[in-house]
């Protein structure tokens, strides 16, 4: 199988991620659209490395779910204590920071 | 054969699946598609020789991670919210520019494949039986150094299951040469091949994530911490 249809699979998840992130409202919904986003990335990073005949690609997706999970975490921690302040996770009623 | 038929089953499963996890309403069903997606990634994984990450994806992705989603879905009690929704502006302009994105990334994709960006490892059109080049030769080298595998080992145990009656690198011909290059590229997914490149070439960036999580847990337990009116003043 050519690399090409990969990339092309890989881009495909990438774009279904942003388009949720931009219309969703739902910060969980939102959150894991990035994770989305994340395992297409590591999709691009498997393929290309086998193209190469590099393990660095596959190292490089251990470190990105490494990252991931963090994240996760953290964003999650955010959420619940948000939600503890606001009753809610409705990003646009979320807009205190907005200035 | 049996990649193809992989990689077009696990393809449209992760983008139907990816669909459907932005377009449930209840986020418990989104968060149920999105295990579906990180199945058929492990899938497309598995079709890439990627054994290892594979199992890593299924464990870390499809079990930590989901749970920790669910669980908070279900803790904040989220299934029952029943957001506004609104067709606005926002969406017309977050379709115009998935499309756009979708477009370009696309284009970047065949692009690659077309071009000299990535270059496959295949010699080209050697005569049949011409002895191993110099650039193969080099090939067999960095992958050694990269795997920390020995010269004799090649020689005893993969140089034999590929041409018989030889037991050195030197003696196959570029054909020959060119398999034995498949072949230790193909062990790459293996877990021995993996933590030998991430214990020597790796090892620096993998004590870092050990810095990231513990910066993550602290930062955790810190933010969803309570305050406890007592201790508080």
């Amino acid at each position: 199988m050519a690399l090409q249809y990969y990339l092309i699979l890989s881009a495909l998840l990438f774009t279904i991620g942003v388009i949720g992130v931009l219309i969703r409202r739902n910060a969980i919904i939102i959150f894991m659209c990035i994770e989305l986003m994340l395992n297409a990335a590591n999709l691009a990073f498997v393929a290309i490395g086998r193209e190469l005949g590099d393990a660095s690609g596959q190292i490089f997706v251990f470190f990105v779910m490494t990252v991931a999970a963090a994240e996760v975490a953290i964003g999650l921690a955010i959420i619940v204590s948000v939600f503890r302040h606001r009753e809610t996770i409705n990003i646009d009623e979320i807009n205190s920071m907005k200035g | 054969m049996a990649e193809q038929i992989l990689f077009i089953i696990f393809g449209i499963l992760a983008v139907g699946s990816a669909i459907c996890v932005i377009a449930f309403k209840n986020p418990i069903h989104s968060a149920l598609a999105l295990v579906l997606t990180f199945f058929s990634l492990a899938g497309l994984f598995i079709s890439l020789g990627a054994y290892f990450v594979a199992a890593v994806q299924v464990i870390v992705y499809a079990g930590a991670i989901m749970v920790l989603f669910l669980f908070v879905i279900m803790l904040l009690n989220l299934g029952s919210l029943q957001a506004a929704r609104q067709i606005n502006k926002a969406k017309v302009f977050a379709v115009i520019v998935g499309i756009i994105l979708a477009a370009e990334a696309i284009y970047i994709g065949i692009k690659v494949y077309d071009g000299t960006a990535v270059s496959p490892s295949q010699g080209g059109s050697e005569a049949v039986g011409a002895a191993i080049t110099t650039e193969q030769l080099n090939q067999i080298a960095t992958l050694e150094s990269t795997y920390q595998l020995d010269r004799a080992e090649i020689n005893s145990t993969y140089v034999p299951k590929i041409a018989e009656q030889k037991n050195t690198v030197e003696t196959l011909t570029a054909s020959e040469a060119n398999q034995l290059i498949e072949k230790l590229q193909g062990e790459m997914g293996k877990p021995d091949r993996i933590g030998t490149v991430l214990f020597t070439k790796f090892l620096l960036p993998f004590e870092v994530t050990s810095l990231i999580l513990l910066a993550a847990l602290i930062g955790v337990i810190v933010l969803v911490k309570r305050e406890d009116p007592d201790t508080a003043a």
